[in-house]
């Protein structure tokens, strides 16, 4: 027993090891450690504010873009582009059924998650019922949630419970706790990836789908939660971020739609599907949310920092497409 | 018995796919009927010659722009950048053309060349044409940031006038619709390049054993959706008579709803020029009747998700009934 | 008609000196990994002349095609074109301007393009500028020279023609009078989805002017086709020439004799146990293109599908998947097709072998790492799969990723074990461990159905089915198996109620 745990554990190590060295998460979390060092050694802030102030608002897209890396998973073209509109949409949600009080809190989470939930099957649905491209058929559903959101913003405004924005600011042994919270949901996350029969048929569909089939992988099933997933990481996206920013607004997640696949693509999982990595998914939101921390310190004006991002990001892509054709 | 099992299911197999190509063909043409039908009940006073050019002349930039969309479609890939490049390029024209001309058309050129380039970077490194897009509109926005750091500058003498150049009979609008439709066609599905370009969406293998360069395709589709991103840049200042970064970041949604709306698709370089054209002024149209019933603008963008899921759901039918 | 052509073009071959050959192979040797798909071939062939190839499935045909077009590049041996030689650079561009020309199984044209404008995209350059003008008038004489009286409109758009009148297309556009002149014309198959009288058309072509001094090399399964067309009958067997004839001194029988192995079937392995189970339901699998119809897998029992390549055993073998997955009895599927049909190519050893039985391995939803890599080490010691379980399976060679594959298959709890054509491209002892395998699974009372291109898998098999067009041509039990009968029943020509039929579909 005790020999068996001796070796499970080494043969663990061994893999961790291994799993470090090899992995495809490596990249991004270099760029960020190195952006952390650079922005401390200029700003002469503290290592550790510095990291937990990034950490703070970088949750949301490690939400965002952990839901957007379970559809990209499914390979075959799977994308979601509605993510920044349900993000908005649970947003709103939330916040009209807590309307400022805390009595009401779990009622506003569970209508966010439900809300997530619903756009996720949504998406599927118009995919796989209109045969339609995900690119599109996520943007139009997107196009759509948007207008019901605009709808619930100009029938009266409220305000989240204090609850959920001490939720996201509260600090605990110096943690905030909407940090430690999305350290643990990214857990669950990689867990499910990796060691669920759903994780495994999903990174199987997006490398092979016709010998996933043959395999005897239920790919329709697999891919709806895969949609189902990207909602519901989305919903409590969008529920975090109403309760950081103090409110609900229509352009609430904006830039979400596009960073969200940023973060999947540079963190090292592949754009067509078939392996992906949640510390990736952390490493390149901290390396974004350092960035622009950096650029600010290095008082680059806003023009500049867009221009070293985008510069950036295509070439970790031409670096990584490397590695995607050799493993191909 | 197998006989008379099989002979029918053949034929009604082929008509039915002439129906569906009619119905594709159809689609856009239907809405854009639908939409004057709806404007002529909502607004009649817009049915003039001037109320026309009035209505119309906002939907000139996106006829160019879902062109250039069009391009990159018909190779397979997709522009998350066509937006911003816009920018950059009203931006250009705004703010330099006017003052520094040299540099201003140098910059346009410029314009066609990073296109080009990026077309030859995702054929050689085999990179998703979607990311590379998308990180190039973050380098177009900053570098029109960087131009004209806030909104203004002023449309060069001779594009203004132009602009409002009166043409005879049939309103301007009108009139560079339909010539951006017969270019694109001409190009499209007329000329040599245009058959190579659409070769390459439907079956790149069969396209190099012929020995013709893939990557010279890519390339010069890429390049020919730079040049309309160009015109494109022109109309839009010409409306808006300044320059602004931001101004323009919507369009790269409504370039690939047009398309779609048109009867293309993703992949199999199926393209209609036509389409994509009547595509772009229907979705134009759909704003300004939104408008004209006091709809607020901020419901467009659900109503034209809308338009674009019924749009699909027609097609799923057509292709269904087959 | 067809005696005064043969005549004609024995005439022509005749007046033409000997040194200018429009091929010549020589020691020409080609190996797919441990596949010697050709061994040392040779053959000349005049210009004018019309060769028919022939041999049976991996006889290596296709493989010597693609070395004369230029996208193999032979191991050993010289090629010569036209009396001159090809040098190593030789590639299919090279190909082209020496005046080769093809037509391939797979047909290369672009749907969503008209005729006309397929023809511009397979001559780039070579039509001047007002290449419209040029290539209608290109395709519409070639199409009324090969096929006249087509109705054939090169303005179409290729997608919206049926499958046979696109085969006419890709055959017109191949023999087009356009770019360098053509001096070799290779034929796979070219007559597949063609029906008789449009297939006649094509071999009077062969025949017409048009075609002097053009040597054309023919493939075809279908025999009668070859005997009545070609001036000189080539059988290819494992990778080498075995015998040249003119049609006239070769009949049927002899053909199918000279493309067997000649190898005796009782001398065929005979050792395997037969554990036919005659309790409990057999398996009733319905056949897609003849409905209604039905063949039956017993329990225990190790079924063949044979016949020619393509004649919709996979079709069956898709079905009875499809099948299984709405019903109560699971199956299992593994494909030859390693890279586009089996493996994961992201994924370790383990996790390709473990992927079928995901569920079996879980305790409360989570995969079981230690249950996990105890079926995967099970699997590859009773397999004898060499390499890391840990490893990426792109590290394996591909019979030790087709063994992974296997191990996929048989260790998901299954009833029926599907097996389309499994050990394409593998060579001998790892197919005799599979086949061992196979049986052993069958004793433990599982249905298998197999699909082979291989005579010698068919011979394994307790009984076989002989697959033609989708139909059953014959059933052989395994005491009644003989190559000849495979091969008869397997080349047996079409039904005259067949031939109407396609004949129907393409008029209407």
């Amino acid at each position: 027993m005790s020999r068996v745990a001796q070796a499970g554990l080494a043969s663990q190590a061994h893999r961790w090891g291994r799993r470090i060295l090899a992995a495809p998460a490596t990249w991004s979390v270099a760029a960020a450690i190195a952006v952390w060092l650079i922005t401390v050694a200029r700003a002469g802030r503290g290592l550790e504010n510095t990291l937990v102030s990034a950490a703070v608002v970088a949750v949301f897209l490690v939400l965002a873009g952990i839901g957007q890396m379970f559809v990209i998973t499914a390979g075959n073209g799977n994308i979601d582009l509605s993510i920044s509109y349900v993000m908005t949409l649970s947003g709103f949600a939330a916040v009209r059924v807590m309307d400022g009080s805390n009595s009401r809190l779990l009622w506003g989470v569970l209508a966010a998650i439900v809300v997530g939930l619903a756009c996720g099957l949504l998406n599927f649905i118009v995919i796989r019922g209109l045969g339609v491209p995900p690119i599109v058929a996520t943007l139009a559903v997107g196009f759509v949630l948007f207008s019901i959101s605009q709808r619930l913003a100009h029938s009266g405004s409220s305000e989240p419970s204090p609850g959920l924005t001490s939720f996201t600011s509260v600090r605990w042994l110096g943690v905030p706790i909407g940090v430690a919270a999305t350290l643990v949901v990214s857990l669950v996350a990689a867990i499910i990836l990796h060691r669920t029969v759903f994780g495994r048929s999903v990174q199987s569909v997006g490398q092979n789908l016709r010998a996933a089939r043959l395999s005897g992988i239920s790919v329709d099933l697999t891919v709806a939660m895969a949609y189902v997933a990207s909602g519901l990481f989305a919903g409590l996206a969008g529920l975090m971020l109403a309760g950081y920013s103090g409110g609900a607004a229509l352009d609430l997640a904006n830039t979400y739609q596009i960073a969200s696949i940023a973060v999947v693509v540079l963190g090292g999982s592949l754009i067509a599907g078939g392996r992906s990595t949640v510390v990736g998914v952390w490493g390149a939101a901290m390396f974004l949310t350092l960035l622009t921390t950096m650029l600010n310190v290095l008082g680059l004006i806003a023009a500049w920092q867009l221009i070293v991002q985008g510069v950036l990001m295509v070439a970790v892509l031409a670096l990584a497409a490397g590695n995607q054709r050799r493993s191909r | 018995m197998t006989t008379t099992a099989t002979v029918p299911a053949r034929a009604p197999r082929l008509a039915g796919r002439r129906w569906q190509d009619l119905w594709t063909a159809g689609l856009p043409a239907a809405g854009l009927a639908l939409m004057l039908i709806v404007l002529r009940l909502v607004e009649p006073g817009t049915f003039t010659a001037e109320g026309m050019s009035l209505v119309l002349r906002s939907s000139t930039p996106l006829v160019l722009a879902a062109t250039a969309q069009l391009c990159i479609i018909a190779v397979g890939d997709l522009d998350l950048g066509v937006g911003s490049a816009l920018g950059f390029v009203n931006v250009v024209i705004a703010s330099w053309l006017a003052s520094d001309p040299v540099w201003g058309w140098l910059a346009l050129a410029g314009v066609i060349g990073a296109y080009m380039a990026m077309g030859a970077l995702i054929h050689v490194r085999r990179l998703p044409a979607i990311m590379v897009t998308l990180a190039a509109s973050f380098v177009w926005l900053g570098v029109a940031m960087l131009v004209l750091p806030t909104p203004g500058g002023m449309a060069p003498g001779w594009l203004a006038r132009w602009a409002y150049w009166d043409t005879p009979l049939v309103p301007l609008p009108i009139v560079l619709a339909a010539a951006v439709a017969i270019v694109a066609s001409l190009i499209l599905n007329r000329s040599r390049l245009g058959m190579i370009v659409r070769a390459l969406g439907s079956n790149p293998r069969a396209l190099d054993s012929a020995g013709r360069s893939s990557a010279r395709a890519r390339v010069a589709a890429y390049g020919l959706a730079g040049c309309f991103v160009v015109l494109a840049g022109f109309a839009v200042t010409a409306n808006t008579a300044s320059g602004d970064a931001h101004g323009t970041s919507g369009y790269t949604i409504l370039t690939i709803a047009a398309v779609i709306l048109g009867g293309a698709r993703f992949s199999g370089g199926v393209v209609a020029p036509v389409g994509a054209v009547l595509g772009a002024i229907t979705l134009g149209l759909v704003a300004s009747v939104l408008t004209f019933l006091n709809v607020s603008s901020d419901y467009q963008t659900g109503i034209q998700g809308l338009l674009l899921l019924v749009v699909l759901a027609g097609r799923a039918l057509g292709r269904r009934s087959r | 008609m067809r005696t005064s052509g043969v005549a004609s073009a024995s005439d022509r071959s005749t007046d033409l000196p000997e040194h200018s050959a429009a091929f010549e192979l020589a020691g020409i040797a080609k190996a797919f990994g441990p596949t010697q798909a050709l061994k040392s071939v040779d053959l000349t062939a005049r210009p004018g002349e019309v060769i028919g190839l022939v041999g049976h499935n991996g006889a290596g045909k296709s493989t010597l095609m693609r070395v004369l077009t230029g996208q193999v590049r032979p191991d050993a041996g010289t090629l010569g074109l036209g009396g001159t030689a090809c040098g190593t650079d030789f590639a299919p561009r090279a190909a082209r301007q020496r005046g080769v020309r093809i037509v391939e199984q797979e047909l290369s044209l672009h749907p969503n393009l008209r005729v006309l404008e397929n023809l511009l995209v397979r001559y780039p350059g070579a039509l001047g500028w007002r290449w419209r003008r040029a290539a209608t008038e290109a395709a519409q004489n070639a199409l009324a020279a090969v096929f006249p009286g087509s109705r054939i409109t090169v303005r179409t758009r290729v997608g919206d023609l049926p499958l046979g009148q696109q085969q006419m297309v890709e055959i017109a556009l191949a023999v087009a009078d356009v770019g360098p002149p053509m001096r070799l014309l290779v034929l796979d198959e070219p007559t597949a989805s063609l029906d008789g009288p449009t297939a006649d058309q094509l071999f009077a072509f062969l025949r017409s002017p048009r075609m002097e001094g053009v040597c054309t090399l023919l493939v075809s399964h279908r025999l009668r086709e070859i005997s009545q067309n070609v001036d000189r009958v080539v059988v290819l067997r494992d990778g080498q020439v075995v015998h040249q004839a003119s049609p006239g001194e070769l009949d049927r029988d002899a053909l199918i004799r000279l493309m067997g192995d000649g190898t005796d079937p009782d001398q065929a392995d005979s050792t395997q146990q037969d554990a036919r189970a005659n309790d409990g339901e057999p398996f009733l699998i319905d056949l897609p293109a003849a409905p209604g119809r039905q063949i039956t897998v017993r329990r225990g029992e190790v079924v063949g599908l044979s016949g020619l390549d393509g004649q919709g055993q996979r079709e069956i073998l898709h079905a009875a998947f499809a099948a299984s997955r709405r019903g109560p009895r699971k199956a299992s599927f593994v494909s030859g097709d390693r890279g586009g049909e089996g493996v994961m190519p992201l994924w370790s050893v383990r996790q390709n072998v473990s992927l079928s039985s995901l569920r079996t391995l879980s305790r409360r939803g989570l995969v079981n790492p230690a249950a996990e890599s105890g079926l995967a080490e099970d699997w590859i010691r009773r397999l004898d799969i060499r390499g890391n379980v840990n490893g990426l399976i792109g590290n394996l060679s591909g019979g030790n990723q087709q063994k992974a594959l296997v191990a996929r298959a048989l260790a998901a709890e299954s009833d029926l074990v599907l097996l389309d054509d499994p050990t394409r491209g593998v060579d001998i002892s790892t197919r005799h461990q599979i086949y061992d395998l196979v049986h052993a699974e069958a004793a433990r009372g599982r249905a298998v159905l197999w699909y082979s291109t291989e005579t010698d898998e068919i011979r394994q098999c307790h009984r076989s089915y002989v697959i033609q067009a989708g139909q059953v041509v014959d059933e052989l039990e395994r005491h009644e198996f003989s190559e000849e009968r495979l091969l008869l029943a397997s080349f047996a020509e079409k039904t005259p109620s067949e031939t109407a039929e396609d004949e129907g579909g393409e008029v209407s």
